[in-house]
Parts: structure tokens; sequence; C-alpha cells
């Protein structure tokens, strides 16, 4: 999987960019604030749709122009597809797959499938529970078509919910819960259940990658889960648990106003050689306990879709030490399409004979000299 | 908004509270329409008005007719055993038109939803079940939305309507999850009609 072209046209401070990539590895350099994160960023959004930076589309306008166009030549299990992303300040987006629109922008997703790594990373292991709920999330999105329906449908159910627990607080009959509890339970264990599934996979892949940055580590990942003990698979057990659970906590629920039990409230717990990272990891094993969780997600998606992501990799080699940075160019080799950022050449010192490379400056890109001839 | 004022700001407010219209589309049509002969204007102001002065609920159903009760519920033909309960009076035209369904409409007038304070007592509930009580009915085919507040609504329905010792049937999901009847083609709402499982 790979892409071979992009172009856009007033993507935020990069006016026009129509370049070619190499199929293995692109580096991007540059001095800060000249729009590396920002071609990261483009090619991210060809991939599913929307930034990483959780911002409204709007703000990915050049300032002053009127719209904004992001297209992309792909090349997937060796077929070749045009994607093309437009926004306007007026007309919302637009989103054409070999030049035929797409309604459901979610049918786009997976088309091409990207994992960035990026320094804010380090909040999955640091932030609160959200940060990582939102890491599975996302990766189940990209791999299953079903489980964005099923989190949508849960998140308005909940919703739903919380507001009639509030009113029956007030003054409305518990027996009203029943419909809406009917379907909190099936998607709660819709959801459960595909999270834990991924998580067991994630897991052992995280710490294989984990293993050979640093030997002496064993990451583990658990999810914490407040619906049911993981060792229930069945999913007719589950709603069966998780119903029994909400009758003993209902009167806490009405007395609060919301919901206390269900996947909004788990979380997943980073171990390395059984401690928590969270609370004891050093700054260093924080970071590279992030990578490993990219790494893993890497690799899950090749093991759901046979095919390695894009790898999109912003500023994180210049918070690596020597060996770790060898460990991890060795881990990644040939293996797939890689975007390395960084603001200066010598961060990259010996991946580069085989990179194609550019340098970027006030937001133009220049395929720099050095660059050997690819394809 | 503060550009307008008066007649034209007036009219714009009046149009953008239309579902789906919003403040561009608004000044879109108020543009539109001041650009239109007076007759034109009063033409659409006089059937709007009479509309609303013509168009009534069915006192039986409650899907829209211009008598007492509506076309289906005089028609002495339609299967008085069957009952069909929708979400909007917009339903009843959707599943007529696939001319599939020959049994009788209820229609709910929304769908339970806590966020917007929607209780069964807001929804048509008290009517339904009065017309179950005459006997005649044997099953109710319940056809709201496949989306979370249809289906709440639908699961509420069959728990009260169940131990009357009615059958009640749920429209088969042929209907795009999350989706809604009236953007499902005709196709897809026969095959929904035929298929429709037990609750
Ligand atoms: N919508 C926009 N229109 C114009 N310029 C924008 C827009 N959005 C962001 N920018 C500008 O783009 C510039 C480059 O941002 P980017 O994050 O890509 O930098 P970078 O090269 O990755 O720098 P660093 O090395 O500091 O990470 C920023 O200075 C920012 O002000
Ligand atoms: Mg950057
Ligand atoms: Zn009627």
């Amino acid at each position: 999987m790979n892409i071979t072209t992009l172009n856009t046209t007033n993507f935020r401070n990069i006016v026009e960019f129509k370049h070619d990539f190499s199929p293995s590895l692109n580096i991007l350099f540059g001095n800060n604030a000249q729009g590396k994160t920002n071609i990261i960023e483009a090619i991210y959004i060809i991939g599913t749709t929307k930034s990483f930076r959780r911002v409204q589309d709007e703000k990915l306008i050049n300032f002053g122009s009127e719209y904004v166009k992001i297209d992309a030549k792909i090349v997937k299990n060796e077929i070749e597809k045009d994607i093309s992303i437009r926004f306007s300040r007026n007309n919302g987006k637009k989103i054409l797959l070999n030049n035929k629109p797409i309604i459901k922008h979610a049918d786009c997703v997976g088309n091409i499938n990207v994992t960035l790594f990026c320094p804010e990373d380090l909040m999955i292991i640091n932030g609160d529970a959200a940060n990582r709920r939102r890491f599975i999330d996302i990766l189940l999105c990209q791999t299953d078509r079903a489980y964005l329906s099923d989190l949508i449908n849960f998140q308005r159910i909940l919703k739903q919910r919380n507001n009639l627990l509030k009113e029956i607080r007030e003054s409305r009959k518990t027996e009203l819960l029943e419909p809406w509890d009917e379907q909190f339970c099936e998607f709660s264990c819709k959801i459960t259940t595909k999270r834990d599934q991924c998580l067991r996979k994630i897991n052992k892949m995280a710490h294989k990658c984990h293993q050979k940055l640093q030997f002496n580590e064993n990451l583990a990942l658990k999810y914490v889960c407040s619906i049911y003990s993981i060792e229930e698979e069945n999913q007719a057990d589950c709603k069966i648990a998780f119903k029994n659970k909400l009758k003993r906590v209902l009167n806490e629920e009405i007395a609060k106003g919301f919901s206390l039990l269900g996947p909004h409230r788990d979380d997943l717990e980073i171990e390395i050689n059984q401690i928590n990272t969270r609370f004891f990891g050093s700054q260093g094993q924080k970071r590279s306990a992030a990578i490993s969780l990219r790494l893993a997600e890497a690799e899950y998606i090749k093991a759901i879709t046979e095919e390695y992501p894009i790898l999109l990799l912003d500023d994180i080699f210049s918070e690596l030490d020597e060996q770790r940075k060898n460990d991890l160019i060795h881990m990644l080799q040939k293996k797939q399409q890689i975007f390395i950022t960084g603001t200066s050449l010598a961060e990259f010192a010996g991946m580069a004979p085989e990179a194609k490379i550019f340098y970027i400056q006030e937001g133009k890109a220049r395929i720099h000299a050095h660059t050997k001839q690819t394809r | 908004m503060t550009l307008y004022s008066g007649a034209l700001a007036r009219m714009i407010d009046e149009l953008g509270r239309m579902p789906g219209v919003g403040p561009k589309t608004a000044q879109r049509l108020a543009f539109y329409l001041l650009r239109q002969e007076p007759a034109a204007v009063e033409r659409l102001a006089k059937t709007l008005v009479e509309a609303k002065e013509t168009i009534r609920y069915c006192s039986i159903c409650f899907s829209l007719c211009e008598e007492e009760t509506c076309k289906v519920c005089q028609d002495a033909h339609r299967d008085a055993t069957t009952i069909c309960v929708v979400e909007e009076p917009n339903d009843v035209f959707v599943l007529e038109r696939t001319k599939v369904f020959k049994g009788q409409y209820h229609v709910l007038m929304g769908t339970l939803s806590p966020l917007d304070g929607i209780g069964p007592e807001d929804l048509k509930i008290t009517e339904l079940l009065k017309r179950l009580e005459t006997g005649r009915v044997k099953e109710v085919v319940i056809a709201t939305n496949p989306d979370v507040e249809g289906e709440a609504t639908a699961i509420y329905l069959g728990k009260l309507i169940k131990p009357l010792g009615l059958k009640v049937t749920r429209l088969a999901s042929g209907l795009p999850a999350g989706g809604n009847l009236e953007y499902a083609d005709d196709i897809t709402i026969s095959r929904a009609l035929g298929g429709r499982r037990e609750l």
C-alpha cells in the first residue's frame, strides 16, 4: 500500500504541492514552522478523511483562500486509485474516489491506511483514559467498517440514557430505561468485545516490538473493562452479565444522573515489567512504549488488511538516542512506505542514500540534490 | 444577520425556521421570492394558508387527510387485522407507494427521545392502545426507523402490546442501519415488509 503522488492546493501554508513519492523512504526536512507536519497531515487526511490535529476542516484552508484541495494517487493490492478531498468555506466537504463522489465519508476510510507516530503520542501513556480509548477506537475504525457505526450508535444511546437518568432523578418512571438499556447493553458488549479482541492481538505485537527496542523490558497491555470480567468471552453472556451489573448500580446512576458503566468508562493499562508506565515510567520509557504501541498498530493493520499501512513519523527521531534510532530504522526497513520529518538531514545519516529527500521551506517543497533517482 | 432589518429580516427569520433551511438558504429563498411577480407570491401564500386550513390529521390513525378520516381508514377493503405503526405522516405515503402493505396505519408523531424531552405521553400511544382494545387487530407491525430512537420506541411498544396477546413484528432490517424509511427505495421497503421478524 502506498501513495504515489500528492497534489494539494491551498493546504495550510502550502499553496501548491505536486510531487511523486518513493514507495519506500521519504524524508522531509527543514526548519521549524515551514510546513513539514502539514504535508504529513495531508497524507493522514487522505487515509482517514480527518486531521489528527482535531480541528474543524476550515482550519486546513490556507489563510485568505476559499477552498482547499488534496488529491492523491494511491496503490493498494496493486490497484491504482484516485482520491480527492475538497473543503470550501461555503460548501463543506466533498470526497471523490476515482472521480465519483462518496456520500458517506466513512466509506472512504480504509482505502489506504496510515499510522502516525508523533510527539503527542506520549499522551496515550501519560494522559487520561480518553486518550487510550481514542487510540483503540481509531485503530478499530480503520480496520472494521461496522465498528464506527456501532460507536456512533453507542454514543447516541449513551446521551439519551444519561438524559433519561437525570429526568428519572427529577420525576420520571424508572421503567422508561428499559428500551434504552436493551440497546445500551447490546452496543456496549459489541464495542467491548471488539476492543478486547483487538487488544489481545496488539498486546502480543507490542510486546514483540518493544523487546526489539528495549530487550530487557516486558511491555504488556491490559483492557480494564467495566462491564464484564475479560474471561466471559461469549457475547450473550456478556449482555446478561452487564444487565445484572447495571441493576446493581441503578440507584447510584439515578442519583448521579449519568451512566457509570460501559465502554465510555474503560481504560487500557500499559505496564512495563509489571509496573504501570503511566505513573512510574521514565520519560524515555514512556516514549519508547508509545512507539511500540504505534508499531503494534501497524502490525495489526498488516494482519487484518494484509498490507502494511503507510508510516508517518513526525518529529520522533529527534527524541531518540542513537541506539534506539538504529533499532527503529532496522525494524521499519523496507516493509512499507515511510515518511519521516526532521529539522536537519544529519538526523537521518545512514538512511539517506535510499531515500527521496524533500527540503521544506516556507510552504514549498524542493527535491534535495542528494536524492538518488527512484524508480 | 444584523445586515438585514425590518420586513426582510423577518422574512429570512421565518424561512430559516424550516427544517433543512440554514441562514444562507433562507437568504437565497427570500431574495428569490422578492424577485417574483406579486401574483406569484400571493399564490404561494394563499396555497400555504389553504393547505394549512384544509389538511388535518386523521382522527383514527393520525396520517394526513382533508376529511375527518383518511382514505386508508375509510377503505373497507383494507385488512383491519393488521396495523402498521410509523413515526411520521410522511412514512405512510412512503409505505403506500410500494403497494405491498394492505393493512391500516398508526402514526406515532415522533419517537421516544429523552434528549428532546419526548416521552411516551407525547406520542399517540394511548390512541394506539384504544384501537387495539376493539379486538379486531391481530398483528402490529412496528415500522419505526432503524436508528436508536426508532429501535427504543419499537422495544417500548413491544413490551406494551405483547401482553395483550397480539403478534408484534418489526420491519425486517433490509433497511440500512441508522437509516430512514423516507430515504429507502421501494424495493428495499417491500423486502423489509415481506421479511418482518417477531419482536
Ligand atoms: N490554514 C493555514 N493557512 C496558512 N498557514 C497555516 C495554516 N495553518 C497553519 N499554518 C502555518 O503553517 C506553518 C507550518 O506548520 P507545520 O506544523 O507544518 O510546521 P513544521 O514544518 O512541521 O514545523 P516544526 O518543525 O516546528 O514542527 C505554521 O507556521 C503555521 O502558522
Ligand atoms: Mg512539525
Ligand atoms: Zn387514518
